[in-house]
C-alpha cells in the first residue's frame, strides 16, 4: 500500500490575470488514488475547468503543486506525464484537430510509438465503443452535438490512459448513451484500475462516484464520499430520491432524517 | 406566433453526392403560444430541425413558415432577415454564437440591429444580464474569458435581449449548474407566458420536459415519430420503452415502488408535487 496517489494538488493557486486580485484557484489541495472514480462539482465559474487545465499542464499554478503518480508536474516533465493522462474538454470543439473523425482520435495516439496497424485497431475499437465507427470518416466540425462529445471521449478511450478526465464531458449525450457509457468507464475502472475524475452538475453521476470534491469561488469547500457530501450541503440539489423524502417530510410525513438513497427510500416506502 | 412545416425535406448538401436527408418530409404545427419539447437520440435531427426556424438550414423540398412569414429553397435574403427578427435562437455551443469583444456589445448586437435606439438597447442589455444571473462586472469583460456556464448564460441573454416572438433553444441546460440550470428554465417559462411566446426546446432530460413542456415532438433519424401531449406521451409505456426514452423522476420512481409492491396506481405522476401528494394520499407515508 505504500504506492503514491495517481493524483496530488497541493496548496494550488492561480490567477488568470496576475495583475488582477481575482483567484480562479485558492489554495486547493486534495489527492485522488489509484482505481479512484473522483466527482468534481461547483457552481459555474467556480473553478472546475481551470483545475483541469492546471492538472494536465495547459497551465501552470502560481504557487503550489502537482504531483502526477508521485512526480512533479513542471514544464519539464510534463510532456512525459501527460502521455498517461487523457482529457475531454469541456467543448469538444477546441479540442479538435483532425478533418476526419479516425484521423482526430488518431491524433491522440502519435506520441505513443506505436506501429500503424494497433495505432488503427486502438482508433477503431474506440470508435466502436463509442458508436461513432460508422461514421469515421467524416469530418468532426460537421457532427451533432452529441457525436461530437463521443469523438472526444473515444480519443481518450483509445489513449487507454491511467488517469482520465472528463469536463461536462457526457452532458450533450441521450440519457441511454450517456448510462452506456458511464457503465463502460466503471467497468474500465474495476478491470484496468482506470482512475477517473469527471467535472459535472449532474447530481445523480456524482452520487456514484467514490469521492467528490466541492469547489465554490476557488475554493475547496468540501471532500468526501457522496452520501457525506449531499447531507452536509442541504442547498444543493440533492439525488431524486432525497428530494422526495425532504418533500415528503416537509408534507408531514415522519421519516427519517438521514440521507437516503434511492433504493434505501423505496425499501422505506413498501416496508 | 404559429410554426408550420408542411412537408419539410433538408440535408446539408456536400458536394455532388447527396447525402440522406437530415430532415425528412416532417409535417407538424406549433400553436402559437405552444411550449415545444423536441427530443430524440444523438443525431437524430433535432438541431438540424431548429436551424429550419430560423432559416440557417433552408428547406430542400416543402416550407416552413413563421407566422406570415415563409421559407422555402427560394427564401430570399430579406425574408430570412424578417424571420431572425421574430425567431431568437440559443445554439447547443454557446461558443458558437459568441463574438464581440465584451460581453455587454455580444448582448447589445442584436436589439441594436434590430433597431431600438441607444437608451432601450442599455436598458435591454441590463435586463437580460439579470434575468440570467450574472453579475453586471461581466459586461466589461471579453466572453472568451468566461467559463463555460457564464458563457451559456451570456449566450441566453444576448437572445432574451433581442425580445423575440418565437424562442428557440438548443440543449440551454446543458453546462449549467443544476440550480441555475432550474432558476433559468423557470425564468424561460415565465417569459413564455407573460409574452405569449411559442417556445421550441431541445433537451435530453426528460424532467425538463414533464416540468416545462406542454407537448413532445419526437424525432428520429429525421423523420416525426410523434407529437403529442407531454402526458399523453409519457402515459405511454409502450411508446417510451420502444423508444427508449427516459421517465422524468418522479414517473420512473413511481414505477419502480409500482413493482416493488407488485400493483399500480391510477394516477401518472410527473412532478415531485404530484408524486408526494400521491404517496401520502395512498397513505404510504
Ligand atoms: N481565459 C480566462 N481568462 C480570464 N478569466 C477566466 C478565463 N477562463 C475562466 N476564467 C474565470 O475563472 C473563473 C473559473 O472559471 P472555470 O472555467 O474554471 O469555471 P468552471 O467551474 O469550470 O465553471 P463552469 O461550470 O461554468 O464551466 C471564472 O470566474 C471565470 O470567469
Ligand atoms: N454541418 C453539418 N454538415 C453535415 N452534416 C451535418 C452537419 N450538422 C449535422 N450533420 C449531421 O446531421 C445529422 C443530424 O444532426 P443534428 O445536429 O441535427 O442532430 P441532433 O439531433 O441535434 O443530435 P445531438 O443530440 O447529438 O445534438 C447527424 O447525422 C449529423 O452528423
Ligand atoms: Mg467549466
Ligand atoms: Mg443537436
Amino acid at each position: 500500500m505504500d504506492n503514491p496517489p495517481m493524483l496530488c494538488v497541493d496548496q494550488v493557486t492561480y490567477r488568470y490575470h496576475v495583475t488582477k486580485s481575482h483567484y480562479a484557484l485558492s489554495d486547493i489541495s486534495f489527492t485522488v488514488n489509484a482505481g479512484e472514480w473522483l466527482a468534481v462539482i461547483g457552481n459555474n465559474g467556480s473553478g472546475k475547468s481551470t483545475l483541469a487545465r492546471l492538472i494536465v499542464g495547459l497551465a501552470e499554478p502560481e504557487s503550489g503543486s502537482i504531483l502526477i503518480n508521485g512526480k512533479r508536474l513542471t514544464e519539464r516533465t510534463k510532456w512525459q506525464l501527460r502521455q498517461r493522462i487523457g482529457i475531454v474538454l469541456q467543448n469538444p470543439d477546441n479540442q479538435f484537430i483532425g478533418t476526419t473523425v479516425q484521423d482526430d482520435v488518431a491524433f491522440a495516439l502519435e506520441n505513443l510509438n506505436i506501429d500503424d496497424h494497433e495505432m488503427q485497431e486502438r482508433v477503431f475499437r474506440a470508435l466502436r465503443l463509442v458508436h461513432m465507427y460508422e461514421l469515421r470518416e467524416k469530418d468532426p466540425s460537421q457532427l451533432s452535438g452529441g457525436q461530437k462529445q463521443r469523438v472526444a471521449i473515444a480519443g481518450v478511450l483509445a489513449l487507454e490512459p491511467d488517469l482520465m478526465i472528463f469536463d461536462e464531458a457526457f452532458v450533450m449525450l441521450d440519457p441511454k448513451s450517456r448510462r452506456e457509457l458511464l457503465a463502460l468507464l466503471r467497468e474500465l475502472q474495476a478491470k484496468l484500475g482506470l482512475t477517473i475524475i469527471s467535472i459535472t452538475h449532474d447530481r445523480s453521476e456524482a452520487a456514484q462516484a467514490d469521492q467528490v470534491i466541492v469547489l465554490k469561488d476557488g475554493v475547496l469547500i468540501d471532500h468526501g464520499p457522496p452520501a457525506v457530501i449531499f447531507e452536509a450541503h442541504p442547498d444543493f440539489t440533492p439525488p431524486f430520491a432525497e428530494q422526495l423524502k425532504r418533500k415528503l417530510i416537509e408534507l408531514g410525513g415522519s421519516m427519517p432524517d438521514a440521507y437516503m438513497s434511492e433504493k434505501e427510500l423505496v425499501d422505506w416506502l413498501c416496508r | 406566433m404559429q410554426v408550420n412545416f408542411r412537408s419539410v425535406k433538408a440535408d446539408y448538401q456536400l458536394g455532388p453526392i447527396r447525402a440522406r436527408n437530415i430532415i425528412d418530409d416532417v409535417t407538424f404545427s406549433l400553436e402559437s403560444g405552444s411550449f415545444t419539447a423536441v427530443i430524440g437520440r444523438t443525431g437524430a435531427g433535432k438541431s438540424s430541425l431548429l436551424k429550419l426556424m430560423n432559416g440557417l438550414l433552408l428547406p430542400a423540398k416543402g416550407e416552413v413558415s413563421i407566422g406570415e412569414l415563409e421559407l422555402s429553397q427560394q427564401a430570399n435574403k430579406k425574408v430570412i432577415n424578417q424571420i431572425r427578427k421574430r425567431v431568437g435562437m440559443v445554439f447547443q455551443f454557446p461558443e458558437h454564437q459568441l463574438f464581440a469583444e465584451t460581453v455587454g456589445k455580444d448582448i447589445a448586437f442584436g436589439p441594436r440591429n434590430f433597431g431600438l435606439n441607444e437608451q432601450e438597447t442599455k436598458k435591454a442589455v441590463q435586463e437580460s444580464i439579470r434575468l440570467v444571473g450574472l453579475d453586471p462586472d461581466i459586461l466589461e469583460r471579453s466572453p472568451f474569458s468566461l467559463s463555460g456556464g457564464q458563457q451559456r448564460r451570456v449566450a441566453i441573454a444576448g437572445i432574451l435581449a433581442t425580445n423575440p416572438d418565437v424562442l428557440i433553444l438548443d440543449e440551454p441546460g446543458a453546462g449549467l449548474d443544476p440550480e441555475g440550470k432550474q432558476k433559468i428554465l423557470t425564468m424561460i417559462k415565465t417569459l413564455h407566458v407573460q409574452k405569449r411566446l411559442t417556445t421550441v426546446l431541445v433537451t435530453h432530460d426528460m424532467n425538463d420536459v414533464a416540468t416545462y413542456a406542454d407537448d413532445v415532438l419526437l424525432i428520429d433519424q429525421g423523420k416525426l415519430v410523434c407529437h403529442q401531449p407531454v402526458r399523453t406521451f409519457f402515459q405511454d409505456n409502450h411508446l417510451t420503452s420502444a423508444w427508449h426514452i427516459d421517465l422524468p423522476e418522479p414517473l420512473r420512481l413511481q414505477r419502480k415502488i409500482e413493482r416493488a409492491k407488485n400493483m399500480t396506481f391510477k394516477q401518472t405522476c410527473l412532478t415531485l408535487d404530484e408524486l408526494s401528494q400521491m404517496l401520502i394520499r395512498e397513505g404510504l407515508v
